[in-house]
């Protein structure tokens, strides 16, 4: 699996699956994750890859009582590596 | 006092219980109070408080916290309690729950369930306009960070609230609620307004443009030892222009802030420790931090109520959870009635926390919820 550009999108999947959509939820789901050390504009396209910030997403997305294959997908890529 | 309001208010400067109790009483025209909110200096005994209350207030849902100074519509107090009556026009629901042995590995779940049987859903599919969370917290089991992260993992609702106190005394802080008075515990309470509620968080700083990202820390002690790569007395002391030996008098004026989108989640420094910096609340290693400067919390609070109140329009009630170090820096600069009396005209009460609850855990910053 190409792991380019992978921890906006976990990021974005994130923020989307606990928030609904909502944008207020989204709001509150960014502050949640900066409260934890994770600040989401710090992440773009171009970002560096790091498989220990995959491991840390995938830590919280199951903290938020996020489980979905979406997020299993990059828990098996990370286990791989 | 307040005729004919929701909301209704009441304080009490007695020394005795009974006389204090019997005072608040006197004030609420309203007799089928629903709920009632309690905030009470340390200097009276909470297990007693609480009982006389209870004796005088027998079909009323109470739930409160000791505190480190009290505030109410027009009066700055301290050695007081303050109270806010809800009757039933103006909450639609409300439920309680009691998280226990926080220091310990406390559980969530029991409470959620309990919320999740009362309401009918489970938090994180809540409404979020509809409904809000009330949040009081032992101030001295240092778990606050720890408590409202996992609320947050587990809910899609915004609670407020604040550490209870114990007029600096930094010994034992008590919340209670369901009849009972706690330490090392959390009291959760879920509202749903009739009219809606809005939250306003204002903390009376602006970016100083200066940043510091912790590069060393011990989160349980709140503790920072370096900041990029230095220790971090000198690089904050750099960063200030200042002499070490300085710090401690700008502590309050100089704090740092967790930046979301502009808007800082403040984190103060509690003392010098050796090379080392203490906090009053956790700093996460690897995310910088952006060092303040202080407004005039009079003026600043000023204009951000008055933003809030042309956005909003008629407002019932505020609870005002105040950092204990924003009551101290008005205390110092002899602001205290200044700042009671921009509430005066619409009920409110308030008291001096040991931090703030907002998505997190803060500080020096005023927390408040507003009943529309």
């Amino acid at each position: 699996m190409d792991l380019a550009g992978q921890i906006k999108l976990l990021l974005e999947q994130i923020i989307l699956t606990k928030s609904f959509g909502d944008p207020i939820l989204h709001k509150m789901t960014k502050v949640k994750l900066l409260i934890k050390g994770i600040n989401v504009d710090d992440f773009d396209d171009e970002s560096e890859d790091d498989p220990d910030m995959i491991r840390r997403l995938c830590d919280i997305a199951a903290e938020f009582g996020l489980n979905s294959c979406f997020f299993d997908q990059f828990k098996g890529s990370e286990m791989k590596k | 006092m307040n005729e004919k309001a929701n909301v209704q208010i009441a304080y009490s400067q007695s020394n005795s219980i009974f006389s204090a109790v019997q005072d608040l009483k006197a004030q609420f025209w309203e007799c089928e109070i629903s709920l009632l909110i309690v905030f009470a200096s340390s200097f009276y005994d909470q297990s007693l408080l609480l009982r006389a209350l209870q004796n005088s207030f027998p079909e009323t849902e109470i739930l409160g916290c000791s505190t480190a100074g009290e505030v109410i519509s027009d009066h700055f107090l301290q050695g007081s309690i303050v109270a806010m009556a809800f009757n039933k026009q103006i909450l639609d629901d409300f439920h309680i729950e009691v998280v226990e042995n926080l220091s310990e590995e406390f559980d969530l779940i029991p409470a959620l369930k309990g919320f999740e049987n009362h309401f009918g859903f489970a938090l994180d599919h809540i409404d979020h306009h509809a409904y809000v969370g009330l949040v009081l917290i032992d101030g001295m089991a240092m778990m606050e960070e720890k408590f409202m992260e996992s609320l947050g993992d587990k809910t899609n609702l915004i609670f407020i609230g604040g550490s209870a106190g114990d007029d600096l005394k930094f010994q034992e802080t008590f919340v209670y609620a369901k009849g009972n008075v706690y330490a090392n515990a959390s009291i959760l309470a879920i509202l749903k307004p009739q009219n809606g509620f809005d939250v306003l968080k204002t903390q009376s700083f602006f970016s100083s443009g200066k940043h510091l990202t912790p590069t060393k820390v011990d989160p349980t002690t709140r503790t920072v030892f370096e900041f990029d790569g230095k220790p971090a007395a000198q690089a904050y002391a750099e960063a200030l222009g200042v002499k070490i030996a300085d710090l401690p008098s700008l502590f309050m004026r100089h704090p740092l802030g967790l930046m979301a989108d502009g808007e800082p989640f403040v984190r103060s420094p509690q003392k010098l420790s050796g090379e080392a910096l203490t906090f009053y609340c956790r700093i996460v290693e690897g995310v910088s931090l952006t060092i303040l400067n202080p407004l005039d919390i009079v003026e600043d609070t000023q204009k951000a109520l008055a933003t809030k109140m042309a956005e909003i329009g008629p407002v019932q009630g505020i609870i005002d959870f105040q950092c204990i170090l924003r009551t101290l820096q008005l205390r110092e600069e002899g602001q205290t009635d200044a700042y009671a009396q921009l509430f005066k005209g619409f009920p409110m009460i308030g008291f001096s926390t040991y931090g703030e609850a907002y998505l997190g855990h803060m500080n020096q910053t005023s927390t408040m919820l507003i009943f529309k």
